[in-house]
């Protein structure tokens, strides 16, 4: 496997830049398949040897990197098409063009493990979801760990309480980054109709929330809703970026 | 023996009748007496010990200790005026479920026991610094910080506390903010 890194610019709307083109699966001359710039969009077509394709990406490399680009008519000439497919075994032999960011966050979005923190009657809800009726395997959320090691979304489903918060805060950073942090229903986004001495006003004044769900508990269906958008949130992320960066601690804002 | 007749076995001469509920009040020196009396009398079950702030008054607080028999038939409640800084004389001897009554009693109230096996906080950490239940809390609470333990902020209370209706339907009783009601 070949793995090159190209220079990076921002992507036109309509044609393919080859400067996104990031990775090449085999060798750059006869790739088994390449991961490109548009996100969540999978090219694929005829065999890159027969159809040249790897040529023009060769070139364009060997040019110096970072101009060329493929229209979409050349894409119809070249017998190409786009599709949202996932991979399959009729891709082998084939091309896929993405980035090395959508491969990432493609893998991560579709696979998180939730730490269920279960701390009021929203946590019936959230068993709901992760039962037979709902199930939140179809999102690739079911895998409820109870190590915060091995999770990768901290869903804080109930009220926090003071005395409980420090122990949320603990488990949150017992879990290894890249993570995320759903606060279900209105006591673990505000405090809910708990405005009280004892109640924590939100997670949020203790750990960075990426998604919020109302409801009073939320419907199973609200929490799945929150999980998509979550994944799109995912599918948004500069990870390649990210992994570079040292993790940025914030300060507690209690 | 009826409820009225040991009220009078214990030595009680008044006792007030309030919607088929009956309550004896004594003086706190008696309380413990009467107590031990009652459960001698049958009164094995103690249902439930609470206090009552009034502030203002002297002496400022009161406890209230419901007791009642095996079968239910008979339910007496036993009140007696405590005042601040005075310790009052643990039931834990005479029922065990006492226990955790009282550290409820005494984290919320401040009210100590005097004889109480493991008198700390029950529901509020052990070094939170006041007493919630009392009037002159705020309902919002008060700021508190123990390094490692837990810390406590104060609750907006814009619009009221969340409070129901009493007395409404269902729909219109339901827990809202007092100004958003």
């Amino acid at each position: 496997m070949e793995v090159r890194f190209l220079s990076r610019a921002p992507s036109p709307r309509n044609g393919f830049e080859l400067d996104n083109f990031e990775l090449f699966f085999g060798s750059v001359d006869a790739p088994r398949y390449c991961f490109n710039g548009r996100r969540g969009s999978i090219l694929f077509g005829g065999d890159c040897r027969k159809t040249g394709l790897c040529e023009k990406i060769h070139k364009v490399v060997e040019a110096g990197a970072g101009t060329g680009i493929l229209q979409p008519e050349a894409m119809v000439e070249e017998n190409l098409t786009v599709s949202h497919a996932a991979y399959d075994s009729k891709i082998e032999g084939n091309i896929i063009f993405t980035r090395v960011d959508a491969a990432i966050n493609w893998m991560r979005k579709n696979s998180l493990w939730p730490m269920p923190m279960g701390l009021a009657c929203c946590a019936i809800e959230l068993m709901a979801t992760a039962s037979s009726r709902f199930d939140i395997s179809r999102f690739g959320a079911e895998v409820m760990r109870f190590s915060p090691r091995q999770a990768d979304v901290m869903i804080v489903a109930g009220t926090v309480t003071y005395k409980m918060a420090l122990a949320v805060k603990r488990i949150w950073d017992q879990m290894p980054e890249p993570k995320w942090c759903i606060a279900m229903g209105a006591c673990a986004s505000s405090g809910g109709m708990y405005r009280s001495y004892a109640v924590l006003q939100g997670i949020d004044r203790l750990i960075p929330v990426d998604v919020y769900i109302s409801g009073c508990p939320p419907r199973p269906e609200a929490l799945i809703e929150g999980l998509l958008k979550l994944q799109d949130k995912i599918d948004e992320e500069e990870s390649l970026m990210a992994q570079k960066k040292d993790p940025v601690h914030q300060p507690i804002n209690a | 023996m009826s409820l009225a007749e040991d009220i009078r076995a214990i030595g009680i001469q008044d006792s007030v009748e309030f919607r088929g509920e009956t309550t004896v009040t004594v003086g706190l020196s008696r309380l413990k007496q009467t107590l031990e009396k009652f459960a001698e009398l049958g009164y094995e079950l103690l249902l439930d010990i609470s206090s009552v702030d009034h502030m203002g008054e002297t002496p400022r607080f009161e406890m209230v200790y419901e007791l009642a028999t095996l079968d239910d038939s008979k339910h007496v409640r036993v009140k007696a005026r405590v005042a601040e800084d005075v310790e009052v004389p643990s039931a834990v001897s005479i029922w065990k479920t006492a226990n955790w009554h009282e550290r409820e009693v005494y984290d919320m109230m401040g009210i100590k026991f005097k004889g109480h096996p493991q008198m700390e906080r029950i529901l509020m950490w052990e070094g939170f610094p006041h007493f919630p239940l009392r009037k002159d809390f705020p309902l919002a609470g008060k700021e508190s910080e123990m390094p490692d333990v837990a810390f406590s902020g104060v609750a907006p209370l814009e619009g009221g506390p969340f409070v129901t209706s009493p007395g409404s339907t269902r729909e219109s009783g339901e827990p809202r903010a007092k100004g958003e009601s």
